[in-house]
């Protein structure tokens, strides 16, 4: 009977440092999906990451001051019903971060290539971008979807 | 007891290292979000050429510039490849306006519609002011051809010598 007691008495010590030893984690949230809006044939539009209520919003949760690295799949176009295509661009500034999820405190990147940020003592960030649609002047009117992908990894 | 204790040892063990290994790795997350836009194709129509009459005489013939003749005016259509469009005469005006608020009427007019920049296989149709050409589309390369023409009266004997002009508008929808 002694040892079985021994061995529950150990368990209830070793169950709340078991609790707080749980693996960190990292989540990639999106709060918003990218829209362009409406476009007309011919006529560039430009969206930079904090000028538009449409740009993309994604929110990274991880661990406090963990160096994270962001990997972009940017796609050069997106489709419509009708086979035609709207040629999409990304430049140097399409994509900014913040930790208050502010248009202020923003801080702009290019997301063509990877990026490396500090995550903030409460582990969130906010990452929203935006870029550039071309629609040729032949394209036939209607509605254009793709997808854009953020990997998000610990350094 | 002492191979109890043994086990115990090997368990805290086993967690401690399985803590360790946690702590290390690398944590990976991705997210997709869908890239949108609506999209409406553009139009445009352009001054192709003029509808330019030959000088005529006063007292004499009026002169006719059909649709399908080489001086008929033209408009120039240029939109998605084919695309579906309606063409509608604005403005055909009834007069010429010339020298000292004198005019010479213009009348029966007609057109050709076509895909490619030709109008010599075309039978004129007849279209007057305010009229609207349905059911017709842009090539498959986004260009179409619209040509008019119309008839000159005769001026009269007493016909204020000079030039007469005016403007015909036409316009270009999808549908």
């Amino acid at each position: 009977m002694r040892p079985r007691f021994l061995l529950f008495a150990l368990l209830l010590i070793a169950a709340p440092a078991l609790r707080g030893q749980s693996p960190p984690s990292l989540r990639v949230n999106v709060l918003r999906q990218l829209e362009f809006g409406s476009l007309i044939g011919g006529v560039d539009a430009t969206m930079a990451p904090a000028d538009s209520k449409a740009t993309a919003l994604f929110e990274i949760i991880g661990p406090a001051g963990a160096t994270v690295q962001l990997v972009f799949t940017l796609p050069d176009q997106i489709s419509g019903e009708g086979g035609g295509k709207v040629a999409l661009s990304f430049g140097p500034q399409s994509a900014a971060y913040s930790v208050n999820e502010s248009s202020v405190d923003n801080i702009p990147f290019d997301p063509r290539a990877p990026f490396s940020l500090k995550l903030p003592p409460n582990g969130r960030v906010v990452v929203m971008i935006g870029g550039m649609a071309r629609p040729s002047r032949q394209l036939i009117s209607g509605r254009y979807s793709g997808n854009l992908s953020l990997a998000v990894t610990t350094q | 007891m002492k191979g109890f204790t043994s086990k115990l040892a090997l368990t805290a063990a086993a967690i401690a290292v399985s803590g360790a290994v946690a702590n290390a790795q690398t944590l990976t997350s991705v997210a997709t979000v869908s890239v949108s836009a609506t999209v409406t194709a553009s139009l445009a129509a352009t001054n192709g050429g003029n509808l330019n009459f030959p000088a005529v005489i006063q007292g004499g013939s009026g002169s006719t510039i059909l649709a399908s003749a080489s001086g008929a005016g033209k408009v120039n259509i240029v939109g998605a490849n084919n695309q579906g469009i309606t063409i509608t005469a604005t403005t055909l005006p009834s007069t010429l306006a010339g020298p000292s608020s004198s005019s010479i009427g213009i009348s029966g007019y007609g057109y050709c519609y076509s895909q490619n920049n030709t109008n010599t296989a075309c039978s004129p149709t007849a279209i007057a002011s305010g009229n609207t050409i349905s059911g017709q589309a842009l090539s498959g390369t986004g260009n179409g051809y619209l040509w008019i023409g119309a008839v000159l009266a005769a001026p009269a004997s007493n016909q204020t010598v000079g030039s007469y002009t005016a403007n015909m508008t036409i316009t270009v929808t999808a549908p």
